[in-house]
């Protein structure tokens, strides 16, 4: 079977995810989710119905994120009223798995250019607003010990006996990466800055970054999940499925964790085919993707079986990869990671992850795609993996290969 | 050169703010006014001395709200002059509501557009018992929007279910009607009003904003809020809201900034008000409206 290409990669700049202070809390919903689609028709001189579909992952699909913002979005942006949308939603995988399904439509033969991409305003619609059965609802929560993700992110540190400087170090240096990214302009390619509709500028930066944080700030702040989770029972409930724990260690904090932002992306891919009818120059083709279940407890721990899997589809190993984008939702995800697959931490999130940047959940999987892309092109590499953990013990990952321009 | 607006100080702490243009009839919000206005602001804000502000009129009428004349002006200036004007008036009011001590506006007379939007970001409203005078927001009524805050702090002092439609449709009060909505702490017999503000004060040492308390929100549940907008929507476009531009940025300012913190929401309200004068058809109505009035 061909490979689906990949031709174009934006992102909206990302902003603090409290709607007093985030820049852009003022925005609707579904027009910063049209922002990546606008840029993708006027960057790629696509007709209003040269996409045949929108996919856009979005995790509290309520509210005004709810009514398939995927639909609304394309039509604001634009899109002719013959393009459809849909709204899909794998937690924090949201935003690859909306790029999957997207190459799958036009792997499958089902649409020849189609939209991949994901929209989150938490400042508007705040985590968990769609409700979150897996905790709440008895009669899964008790047999599968479910415990929150932050409780889950703890539940790795404290079994791999991660420290506390283990997780900061990491944090620190995301945080590096990140403001580095930006000052040496890596993200230019991507970002597409809000505008009003005056065009007057809202965000054109990312604006959680703090490049100033060092292990002394972070040392400073206290572990969000212990008193929750002490008060409610969460660390029983782990040390129930983890017997050999004893005791629940917690290292995780706002500094080291994925921070609550607004955003959205989108990718442009499709067939060989439409690449050559519209004049489109494939950037990268996708050569594995996969999408995995794993131990819903832990519940993060599933990006090593997707890349796994994935790899394996493309006929590839670990030491093939040259550049790998692993979301940072919790500092132990990547420890973790890099420990039980040996991935040099230099391959790793290079520019940075959500820690610095944020993650807006339903898109940030378009997002590491879109840096990845970019990076293995500007550092002229062949092989790169984005891969997310995602809740209830999920994961997903893409290994993409660069399409040199020049060898088209 | 003639001031605007005094600010005096009297022996107890209580400022206060006199709009009181010697070169005109009626006070308006024009641009030396705006400069004028921040700078009191300013004083209030930094002054230990002060410790509660009454805003008062010499006029026979509270406040005319923005000069006519200068809005007209805001269809040719740029986004970013106009953003820099409507910023200023923001974040002018925005200081007051939250300068930490109590602000009272003494209603004597018609209280109008950027009039009556400046005696919302004040804590509380006394107005004289006079059927005659008006209050509220008539932009729409001229094609216009409210853009000092009047969607926001208005659907936020009473109920929005009750005033959006009367934002939308630039409708004005007289004073009871709206005390009845929610919007006038007080109205009572004209000589008594300034006093009924001063024992307010008194009363009052930590006013702030019902929005700026934790935990505040300014719709009701989800389900409520949304079907509301379902219906007005609806009534917009049947009453034809595509030849009233000024009714969708109403419509939008409302549904949104209500669901967000007072900050974002009065950025958002500006950033309509904007876009509305970058419509022609705003500006014919406008012009219509105002040489009509004048004829």
């Amino acid at each position: 079977m061909e490979y689906v290409q990949i031709f174009d990669a934006v992102r909206t700049p990302r902003g603090k995810g409290k709607a007093s202070v985030g820049a852009l809390a003022e925005v609707s919903p579904i027009e910063l989710a049209a922002v990546p689609l606008k840029a993708l028709r006027k960057r790629n001189n696509l007709s209003s119905s040269a996409v045949e579909d929108a996919v856009l992952g979005c995790v509290d699909p309520v509210q005004d994120h709810g009514g398939d913002i995927a639909r609304s979005a394309a039509l604001v942006a634009g899109f002719d009223q013959s393009i459809p949308g849909v709204q899909v939603n794998r937690f924090c995988a949201s935003g690859l798995e909306a790029c999957a399904i997207a190459a799958g439509k036009a792997a499958s033969g089902e649409a020849e250019l189609v939209v991949g991409g994901g929209v989150e305003m938490m400042s508007r619609v705040p985590m968990l607003c769609s409700g979150m059965p897996p905790l709440s609802d008895p009669g899964f929560a008790l047999p599968h010990k479910s415990v929150p993700q932050g409780v889950s992110a703890d539940l790795i540190a404290t079994l791999k006996g991660y420290s506390r400087d283990d997780v900061d170090a990491l944090a620190v240096e995301s945080q590096k990466r990140a403001s580095a990214a930006w000052s040496d302009g890596r993200f230019a390619k991507s970002i597409v800055p809000v505008e009003d509709r005056n065009g007057l500028t809202i965000l054109d930066h990312d604006e959680a970054i703090r490049a100033s944080a060092d292990m002394q700030s972070l040392g400073a702040l206290t572990p969000s999940f212990e008193g929750y989770a002490k008060k409610l029972g969460f660390d029983a409930v782990a040390t129930r499925k983890y017997p050999e724990i004893r005791e629940m260690r917690f290292v995780h904090h706002a500094g080291n964790s994925s921070q609550i932002v607004d955003g959205a992306a989108a990718v442009l891919l499709g067939t060989a085919k439409a690449a050559s009818q519209r004049g489109l120059r494939p950037r990268a083709r996708i050569r594995g993707l996969a999408s995995v279940g794993s131990e819903p407890t832990i519940m993060l721990t599933g990006p090593k079986a997707a890349c796994d899997k994935a790899l394996a589809r493309a006929g590839l190993s670990y030491d093939d990869v040259d550049l790998w984008e692993l979301n940072e939702a919790f500092a132990s995800v990547v420890l973790h990671f890099l420990e039980e697959t040996g991935v040099q931490p230099d391959r790793m999130n290079v520019n940075g992850g959500a820690i610095a940047m944020g993650h807006p959940l339903g898109a940030t999987g378009t997002m590491i795609l879109g840096t990845l892309l970019d990076e293995l092109e500007r550092t002229d590499r062949q092989f790169g993996c984005a891969t997310l953990c995602a809740a209830t013990g999920q994961a997903i990952a893409m290994v993409i290969e660069r399409i040199d321009g020049d060898a088209v | 050169m003639s001031t605007i607006i005094s600010l005096n100080v009297d022996a107890d702490g209580i400022a206060e703010l006199r709009w009181d243009d010697p070169g005109s009839k009626v006070n308006v919000f024009s641009a030396a006014a705006i400069a004028e206005f921040g700078n009191h602001v300013t004083e209030i804000t930094s002054s230990k001395r002060i410790t509660g502000v009454l805003i008062t009129s010499g006029k026979k009428t509270f406040h005319a709200g923005a000069d006519l004349n200068m809005v007209s002006g805001f269809f040719d200036a740029s986004a970013e002059a106009l953003w820099s004007i409507m910023t200023d008036v923001m974040q002018s009011f925005y200081a007051l509501e939250t300068c930490g001590k109590p602000v009272a506006a003494v209603i004597n007379g018609h209280a109008l557009g950027g009039g009556f939007e400046m005696a919302l970001a004040a804590h509380a409203r006394f107005a004289a018992n006079d059927p005659a005078i008006k209050l509220g927001l008539p932009e729409a009524a001229i094609g216009l929007m409210p853009g000092f805050g009047g969607t926001q702090r208005m659907a936020r002092i009473a109920p929005y279910q009750k005033v959006a439609k009367d934002i939308l449709a630039g409708t004005t009060f007289d004073p009871k009607t709206a005390q009845s909505l929610g919007l006038l702490t007080d109205v009572i017999p004209a000589e008594h009003v300034c006093q009924a503000a001063r024992g307010w004060i008194a009363a009052n040492r930590n006013a702030e904003q019902p929005w700026m308390a934790r935990g505040y929100s300014a719709t009701d549940d989800a389900q409520t809020f949304e079907r509301f907008f379902h219906r007005l929507n609806a009534g917009l476009t049947r009453d034809g809201a595509d030849a009233k531009p000024q009714d969708k940025l109403i419509a939008e300012a409302l549904y949104h900034g209500l669901q967000m913190p007072i900050e974002p929401a009065l950025r958002l309200e500006i950033r309509r008000f904007i876009e509305l004068t970058r419509n022609p058809a705003a500006y014919q109505t406008l012009q219509q409206s105002f040489f009509a009035r004048r004829a």
